[in-house]
C-alpha cells in the first residue's frame, strides 16, 4: 500500500455500518464490495455540513458521516461517553405549530406519556416521552412555530 | 325545459392538482376556467393552467384560510359574473352553508343540493337514510356528541374498540380509535380540537370499530331526472392513519356477485337520499365479505382517476353536466369496466421519518410518460412545498389490461418519476407494489402496519452508492480547500458532540 493512499470511511449514522474506501494516489477509489456495474440511480445530496451527509438514492435517504480512521476512533470514544449521559434532547420530528404543552419543568413522566401536541399540515401529532424521567427544561410554549429538529424538551432519564 | 348552457364559466375554489384537473375538463367543454390567486402562493403552478385569474379579495385580518372563506369566495364569483363554483375536494366541497350561499347569490354550486350535503354530512341522518335504503351498518352514537360525558356514556353502551370521527369531516382528520376507557378522555379532546381546526366544528360521532376491514368505495353519479348509475368500485385499503396512499380499481376483493350487491346498495342509498351529482359511497368490508356503510362523500374524490381510467369517462364532466341540469349522457349498460388502474399519491413526505411533511423547493422534475400513464400534478420545477397546504403534490395513475401488468407498469413509471430537492412517497409506493401480500391482493387497512417490513423499497447496492458518493464529495471539497490551513473549529466540534 502506497503511503499516499488515503483511507476514508463512510459511517451510516442509523445502522453504524462502515464503508471503507481507499482513495488511491492515481485518483481512483477502491472499496470493499463488489463493483457497481452499470448502475444509474438518481442520487442527490440533500444536506451536507462539514463531514455529515444526507443523500437520496432513488428517493431513499441515507445519512453518513465521512471519517478518517483517526476521526472515527475519536467519534467512537465520544459516543461511548455520550451514551452515559442521562439527558434526552427531544427534537421536533417535523416543522409545525405547538398546539398544546402538557408538561412543565419538574414534572415526572413515564414512557408513552404525551408531552405536547404538534400540529403539522393540519394533522395533530402527539409527541410522547420515550422513557421514564423528569422534565428538565421546556424550550417551547403553546403557539410557537417550530422547524424540523428544533429542540423542544429536555428529559432527564431516570436511572 | 332545461336551460341550455347555463354554465359558461367556473370559479375553481381550490388549488394544486385538482384545480388543474377541473380546468382541463372546463377547457374541453368550452367553459372558461377561473383560478384564484392567494398571497400564500401567488406564483403557484395551477394558476398557469387557468383561462383567467382573480386575486383573492383583500379582507380584514382573518385567520380563515382563503379556500375556506365562504363569503369572500361566493362574492368573488358574483362580482365577476362567474356562472358556477367548483369546490374540488377538501376545503368547502362538503360544506352545505357554502352551497346555500352560492345558490342565494345566483351562483351554481357544482355538487349536490345543500340539503343532501347536510344530510350526508350529518352522520346520524346519513345512517337513517342508509337504513331506509336497506344498506347494512355498524352500531354507534345516535347523534353528534359535544361533551366528554356524553362520549363516555356512549362508549359504555357500545364497548371498545370504538372510533371517534369528526361530524363535519373526512380525510382522516379528527378521527381517533379508542381501545380502552383510559384513553377516552385524551382521544376525545384531541379529535374534537382537530375537527375544530380542520372543519370549524368540534362535534364528533362515535361508532363501533371494526378491526382491520377493507376500505372499498363505490362511485355513483345521478342526474336530476332520476337516473342513478354506478361506475364500479375503488379499493382504498392501503392507508396510513386513515390517509389513503395508493388506490386501485377494480378491487381484488370483489367478485361479480359481491360487486353487484355493493353497487346496488350504493345506488339504493343515493336514490333514498335524493342524490343529484357525482358522489362516493364508502364501505367497510370484513373478512367474511360482509360490508357496512361508512359514509357518503358528496364531492369528487382524490382517487377519481382510477375510475376514469377503467371506464373511459370524465367524472368532472359528468359532474358539471349534472350541475348544468343536463341528463346523464350514459346509462348503466354503457358503463364497461376495462382492465385495471392504480393511483400512487406522490406526497412531499419523509417516509423514513414517520411520513412527516417535507418542506422544500423542487429543483428538478422528471415524470414518466407512455401508454396508460397519466399524471395529475400540481407542481413544476421551482414549486415550493410550504406548511400552508397538504403534502400531496401529484398523482401517478397507470392503466393496463390486468392487475399483474398494471403493477409492473406502475413500478416502471415510478422508476422514471424523479423529484429533486424533496423527499417523496415514491420509495414507499415502490415498496407497496413489490410487497407479496399486496401483489396477491389479500390485504386490508392494517396492511402498512402488519405486512410491510420496510416503508421504502431499496435497490441493490443503493447504500454503497450513497456511501461512495459522500466520500468522493467530501474528498473533492477537501482538495478544493487544501490551500487553506484547517483550523480546529470549536463550534463545529461542539455541535458534533451535541449531535450524538
Amino acid at each position: 500500500m502506497n503511503t499516499l493512499n488515503k483511507q476514508l470511511i463512510a459511517l451510516n449514522k442509523e445502522s453504524n455500518k462502515e464503508y471503507n474506501f481507499l482513495l488511491r494516489e492515481d485518483g481512483k477509489v477502491e472499496f470493499d464490495s463488489k463493483i457497481l456495474d452499470e448502475i444509474a440511480y438518481p442520487i442527490e445530496i440533500i444536506s451536507n455540513h462539514q463531514n455529515e451527509y444526507e443523500l437520496l438514492v432513488n428517493g431513499v435517504s441515507y445519512s453518513f458521516s465521512v471519517e478518517t480512521p483517526f476521526s472515527l476512533q475519536r467519534k467512537k470514544m465520544l459516543t461511548s461517553q455520550a451514551s452515559e449521559s442521562t439527558t434526552i434532547r427531544l427534537k421536533a420530528p417535523m416543522p409545525g405549530k405547538i398546539l398544546e404543552v402538557m408538561v412543565k419543568t419538574g414534572d415526572m413522566v413515564k414512557a408513552g406519556d404525551t408531552l405536547l401536541i404538534l400540529e403539522a399540515m393540519k394533522m395533530q401529532n402527539a409527541i410522547l416521552a420515550s422513557t421514564k424521567g423528569t422534565i428538565k427544561k421546556v424550550l417551547i410554549k403553546e403557539g410557537d412555530t417550530t422547524s424540523k429538529s428544533d429542540l423542544l424538551i429536555e428529559l432527564e432519564k431516570e436511572v | 325545459m332545461k336551460p341550455k348552457d347555463k354554465i359558461n364559466s367556473i370559479l375553481i375554489a381550490n388549488r394544486g392538482e385538482i384545480a388543474i384537473r377541473i380546468a382541463q375538463t372546463a377547457k374541453k367543454m368550452g367553459i372558461e376556467s377561473v383560478g384564484i390567486r392567494t398571497q400564500k402562493e401567488p406564483n403557484a403552478h395551477y394558476l398557469t393552467q387557468m383561462d383567467r385569474i382573480l386575486d383573492f379579495p383583500e379582507r380584514e385580518k382573518n385567520d380563515i384560510p382563503e379556500f375556506l372563506d365562504i363569503e369572500s369566495l361566493v362574492l368573488l364569483a358574483k362580482r365577476n359574473k362567474i356562472d358556477a363554483i367548483h369546490p374540488g375536494y377538501g376545503y368547502l366541497s362538503e360544506n352545505a352553508q357554502f352551497a346555500i350561499r352560492c345558490t342565494e347569490e345566483g351562483v351554481i354550486f357544482i355538487g349536490p343540493s345543500p340539503r343532501v350535503i347536510q344530510n350526508m354530512g350529518d352522520k346520524v341522518i346519513a345512517k337513517e337514510i342508509a337504513a331506509k335504503g336497506k344498506v347494512p351498518m355498524l352500531g354507534g352514537s345516535k347523534g353528534c356528541v359535544d361533551t366528554l360525558d356524553e362520549a363516555l356514556e356512549i362508549a359504555k353502551q357500545i364497548g371498545y374498540p370504538l372510533i371517534i370521527k369528526a361530524c363535519a369531516g373526512g380525510g382522516g382528520r379528527g378521527m381517533r380509535i379508542v381501545r380502552k376507557q383510559s384513553e377516552m378522555k385524551q382521544m376525545y379532546f384531541s379529535a374534537a380540537s382537530e375537527a375544530q381546526s380542520a372543519f370549524n366544528n368540534p362535534e364528533v360521532f362515535i361508532e363501533k370499530y371494526l378491526e382491520n376491514p377493507r376500505h372499498i368505495e363505490v362511485q355513483i353519479v345521478a342526474d336530476s331526472y332520476g337516473n342513478v348509475i354506478h361506475l364500479g368500485e375503488r379499493e382504498c385499503s392501503v392507508q396510513r392513519k386513515h390517509q389513503k396512499l395508493l388506490e386501485e380499481a377494480p378491487s381484488p376483493a370483489l367478485d361479480e356477485a359481491l360487486r353487484k350487491r355493493m353497487t346496488d346498495a350504493a345506488i339504493s342509498l343515493a336514490k333514498e337520499a335524493g342524490y343529484v351529482s357525482l358522489g362516493t359511497v364508502e364501505f367497510l368490508l370484513d373478512k367474511d365479505k360482509n360490508f357496512y356503510f361508512m359514509e357518503m362523500n358528496t364531492r369528487v374524490q382524490v382517487e377519481h382517476p382510477v375510475t376514469e381510467m377503467i371506464t373511459g369517462l370524465d367524472l368532472i364532466e359528468l359532474q358539471i353536466r349534472v350541475a348544468n341540469g343536463e341528463k346523464l349522457p350514459i346509462t348503466q349498460n354503457d358503463v364497461k369496466l376495462n382492465g385495471w388502474a392504480i393511483e400512487c399519491r406522490i406526497n412531499a413526505e419523509d417516509v423514513q421519518s414517520d411520513f412527516s411533511p417535507y418542506l422544500g423547493v423542487i429543483k428538478a422534475l422528471k415524470m414518466p410518460k407512455g401508454e396508460g400513464v397519466r399524471i395529475d400534478s400540481g407542481v413544476t420545477v421551482g414549486s415550493e412545498i410550504t406548511p400552508h397546504f397538504d403534502s400531496m403534490i401529484a398523482k401517478l395513475i397507470v392503466h393496463a389490461k390486468d392487475r399483474k401488468t398494471v403493477i409492473e407498469n406502475t413500478l416502471h413509471a415510478l422508476d422514471d418519476f424523479q423529484v429533486k430537492g424533496l423527499k417523496t412517497t415514491i420509495p414507499f409506493d415502490k415498496a407497496v407494489l413489490h410487497n407479496e401480500v399486496f401483489r396477491k391482493g389479500d390485504f386490508d387497512t392494517s396492511f402498512i402496519e402488519k405486512d410491510m417490513d420496510s416503508m421504502v423499497y431499496r435497490e441493490k447496492d443503493e447504500e454503497l452508492l450513497a456511501a461512495l458518493f459522500a466520500v468522493s464529495h467530501f474528498e473533492k471539497q477537501n482538495k478544493a480547500q487544501d490551500c487553506r490551513k484547517e483550523d480546529l473549529d470549536l463550534w463545529a466540534l461542539r455541535n458534533r458532540i451535541n449531535n450524538m
